[in-house]
């Protein structure tokens, strides 16, 4: 008996020595320097906030590679492993954003590059993502049980997403589940938390501005990533009085910053930075 | 993807006897080698619960048929004519069946002797082109005159011997025009007088009943808005109408029925402080309503209609009912 | 499946499942919440045996694992691009109207919604040879009339009439359930059908909402939420596109449906800002896009210029509108549109 869970920890302890490479540098304009191994970060928003377009970026960032023929591309070079309940993600979309990027970046440097060796790039950085559908809360749950093998036998993944916590509540609530909003979604981040928690990866999932209890308490952010908690919070809203303009908040535990960005087909832009606090 | 339990048409107790012994799922509730048998734990529960039954259980889950719009377009319906040429023709040929007609109107611009009028030609012999049906009238308000209805039959009746007489339609009409008498066409006009929201809705609870006997196809209920204005919070009074109007549209695809509500005019004032007349009870009420009239004096709009264009139609309300203008 | 007695395996013989389910262990996700030597010492299984009971679930019950590049490929072949045959409208539109994808369409009674149903539906049927299903939930919106009407104002031939309205195909639905029952059967027969389906119309999904609204229960939000699961799987597995319904109404009109009272209007600086769409607050994050068309002047009612705008969209900027006329031959580009 002894054997077998011996036999488990010891495959998990292999997949710690393989670590996960970091996600420093993911979006400076949010982040800094981070975010930290095994943080989780919430991203909440109203509808046409531009969240699932964020995680977007995220990945393009993640799977390109920083170099490619002498230009940089300041990619990353790690897996992610999108897990999808709301159907909003598009990967056309992703591949569109990709494009622009590369090419955009390939004329300030003054290289023209085939259109061919842009789709193989592309192509071979998709390699590097993995998307799991969900359709109902249990599947959604065996999933996340799914992600460790996953982790194991892809040591290159660092990011884990989920979009959105909020697909299934209020069929869960019908079927005797939880129904105050911040405990559902708090038990349903915990389960992924601990699935991952052994392995180097960062955690990042999307919930919509609605979600949450009406007598919510301000959640304290957790200096250190721990299983309940969360380490960052990115709210997007849309600017109370310049049209097309939007306002990410980024708080963590200690402190507040805000960048406003606009969204057009090159995806969100980041326009300036003011610190409050 | 697999069907919860709780989005079957099934009685909450059965929902929650399933669940605390761990059902969620339909599929869950049939043999894994034989889809078309319930689980023998299934059977156990089912059967200590009240208002079960084995036979028809299984098909809980059947869809609605779906047919071609082509069969849907070769399919006749039904019209009930109105005695204005013009007014009929904004359908057609008459106020279709198979629909939620709502009549809109300031008082005394003539909504209630259309509803009257429909009335008497919802009785119109076949061998006419009629539907030799009954009406019922659930009325709100009191304003249900069987002294004016027995006027408008009088005219129906005497339009129609003349249309027998002129085209020379024949022994079968000639029968059929004997038992079109102003006493069975009164007798076949069935009248609910109700009180407020709670009476409205338990009449339209009854109306099945009293169709399956009356073989009524049309049903009108004049001052639809009157009983809801009781209700202060408006997140009720929109559940009250929506529920009253749901069973009514299920009543009509069943009995192809024309329903003919009529609907008051209210002064809306936008925050800006422009003034305006709209239809009462708003839009989730519109939506169930297939063609919206609104009347004026002497004239007639159809302003909502799946099928028709929007326009008008000029009408006169004279003692023997609605006629054209000229 | 979710109970443990629908799964085929041969380590949960009858004892077994007897022992867990008396400790109320009944579904696949309760038997992975609990710790292996716990369903060991319940269920008298060795713990090697839960644990590759736990792993052969997992792999038989986890979403499947696709790669991007795979998922990409996928895309990149079997999706398509429809068109609403309007031309300003596929202008302003772009890639919008690709399967896959919800689209809403909401605005005031009388506004013009089925028409526009009507028009995508006809021009896709014609066009591109497809299984138009459209789910009618009122009275006798879908009327053959129209549709007759529509192809007749087209001038085509008799033939080509009858073979595009065979190819829409139409269920009336009356209640909620109704509608759960309908989506459910087309997720198993859309598969087995010759001729593809590219589009599935619900006009409306308001009109069997809003007799569920009531202030006790949240029967009317939780039958969205499965509705929209079902929804995303049906687009993404049989690569089609979702057209649906919804009613909007005036903040100010009193029957305004009051669960969005407590939220701040969706974009402050919106040019609607007095117009709601139904169906709740969950609702507003589902479609992918919403347009709303509207009448451009409210009190005359013989007008048939329309506005279509976008109010939620994630590649077009919001706001954005042309400008429609109804008429014989369905919804057509205004003329006065530069």
């Amino acid at each position: 008996m002894n054997y077998h869970l011996k036999a488990e920890s010891g495959v998990q302890l292999l997949a710690r020595l393989n670590s996960h490479q970091s996600t420093a540098g993911l979006e400076e304009h949010l982040f800094h320097s981070g975010p930290e191994p095994k943080e989780t970060i919430e991203i909440k928003g109203g509808p046409s906030t531009g969240k699932t377009l964020l995680l977007t970026q995220f990945i393009m960032k993640s799977i390109l590679p920083p170099m490619f023929k002498d230009i940089k591309l300041n990619g990353l070079n790690v897996g992610v492993i999108l897990i999808e309940t709301d159907s909003h993600f598009n990967i056309l979309k992703l591949v569109n954003l990709m494009e622009r990027f590369i090419l955009k970046k390939s004329t300030s440097k003054g290289i023209t590059i085939e259109q061919e060796d842009i789709e193989n790039l592309i192509k071979s950085s998709l390699n590097n993502l993995f998307l799991l559908t969900c359709h109902s809360s249990p599947e959604l749950f065996v999933t996340f049980h799914q992600i460790p093998s996953l982790l194991i036998i892809h040591p290159s993944v660092s990011l884990i997403l989920l979009d959105s916590v909020a697909a299934f509540y209020q069929q869960d609530v019908r079927s005797g589940g939880i129904r105050k909003i911040d405990l559902y979604c708090r038990k349903l981040v915990q389960v992924l938390q601990k699935c991952v928690n052994d392995y180097n990866v960062t955690t990042i999932y999307t919930k919509p501005s609605f979600f949450q209890s009406k007598s919510s308490i301000l959640e304290e952010f957790s200096v250190e990533p721990k299983v309940g908690k969360i380490n960052r919070r990115i709210e997007l809203k849309f600017h109370e009085s310049e049209s097309n303009m939007f306002v990410a908040t980024i708080q963590n535990s200690n402190s507040s910053t805000q960048v406003m960005y606009t969204i057009n087909n090159q995806g969100l832009k980041w326009i300036k930075m003011k610190t409050s606090e | 993807m697999l069907r919860p339990l709780w989005t079957m048409p099934l009685s909450g107790h059965i929902v929650s006897k399933l669940n605390e012994n761990g059902f969620f799922y339909w599929e869950d509730l049939w043999n894994p080698d034989n889809r078309n048998e319930l689980k023998p734990s299934v059977h156990k529960i089912l059967q200590s619960c009240r208002g079960f039954s084995s036979r028809d259980f299984q098909s809980l889950q059947t869809a609605p048929a779906s047919t071609s719009s082509f069969e849907v377009y070769m399919k006749d319906t039904d019209d009930i004519i109105t005695f204005s040429k013009a007014v009929d023709e904004l359908f057609g040929y008459g106020i279709p069946t198979e629909s939620i007609v709502e009549l809109c109107g300031a008082p005394g611009q003539g909504k209630t002797q259309i509803c009257l009028q429909l009335c008497a030609s919802v009785q119109i012999p076949k061998s006419l082109g009629g539907l030799s049906s009954a009406a019922i009238y659930i009325d709100t308000n009191k304003n249900f005159f069987f002294e004016r209805f027995k006027e408008i039959s009088l005219g129906t009746v005497a339009h129609c011997k003349k249309v027998v007489r002129k085209l020379k339609l024949g022994s079968s009409a000639e029968e059929e025009m004997k038992t079109f008498t102003i006493e069975n066409m009164e007798r076949n006009v069935h009248v609910l007088y109700v009180n407020g929201h709670i009476q409205l809705l338990a009449a339209v609870q009854l109306l099945e009943k009293m169709i399956t006997s009356s073989k009524a196809r049309l049903i009108i209920i004049d001052g639809f808005a009157f009983p809801f204005q009781e209700i202060d919070s408006g997140l009720q009074r929109t559940s009250f109408i929506c529920r009253t109007l749901g069973i009514l549209s299920q009543l009509v695809s069943k009995f192809k029925l024309a329903v003919v509500l009529t609907n008051e005019l209210t002064t809306h004032i936008s925050p800006s402080g422009e003034t305006d007349f709209i239809p009462a009870l708003g839009g989730s009420f519109a939506q169930f309503v297939s063609h919206r009239l609104l009347i004026g004096q002497d004239s007639i709009l159809l302003s909502k209609s799946p099928n028709r264009p929007s326009a008008a139609a000029n009408l006169k309300i004279t003692a023997d009912g609605i006629r054209d203008a000229n | 499946m979710n109970r443990l007695d629908s799964v085929k395996s041969p380590l949960l013989s009858e004892s077994v499942l007897q022992n867990l389910f008396s400790k109320k262990i009944f579904t696949v996700q309760k038997f992975l919440e609990e710790k292996p030597d716990r369903i060991a010492s319940i269920s008298s299984l060795q713990i090697k045996d839960v644990i590759t009971l736990r792993e052969s679930l997992i792999t038989q019950f986890s979403a499947f694992v696709k790669k991007g590049v795979d998922e990409f490929l996928d895309l990149k072949d079997n999706s398509v691009e429809l068109e609403s045959g309007i031309e300003c409208l596929d202008n302003l539109l772009g890639e919008v109207l690709r399967t896959g994808n919800i689209i809403e369409i909401c605005g005031l009674t009388g506004s013009g919604k089925t028409q526009l149903c009507l028009t995508i539906g006809v021009n896709n049927s014609l066009r591109r040879n497809i299984i138009v299903h459209f789910i009618d939930t009122s009275l006798g919106n879908f009327t053959g009339d129209r549709i007759e009407n529509i192809l007749e104002n087209k001038k085509l031939t008799k033939e080509t009439i009858k073979d595009a309205m065979n190819r829409i195909k139409i269920t009336k639905v009356r209640t909620m359930d109704e509608l759960v029952s309908t989506l459910h059967q087309l997720k198993t027969s859309l598969g087995n059908q010759e001729t593809c389906c590219r589009l599935i119309i619900i006009d409306s999904l308001s009109g069997v909402y809003l007799p569920m609204l009531n202030e006790a229960d949240n029967d009317g939000s939780c039958f969205m939420n499965h509705i929209a699961s079902l929804m995303r799987f049906i687009s993404k597995q049989f690569h089609l596109l979702f057209l649906v319904v919804n009613l909007a109404t005036k903040v100010f009109d009193p029957e305004a449906c009051l669960e969005h009272s407590d939220e701040a209007p969706v974009e402050p600086n919106t040019p609607f800002k007095d117009l709601r769409p139904l169906l709740g607050r969950y609702w507003l994050h589902v479609p992918s896009t919403r347009l709303l068309i509207h009448r451009i002047d409210d009190r005359n009612l013989h007008d048939t210029t329309r506005t279509i705008s976008v109010l939620k969209s994630s590649s077009i900027p919001i706001f954005s509108s042309c400008s429609v006329t109804i008429a014989k031959e369905g919804i057509v580009q205004s003329e006065t549109n530069d």
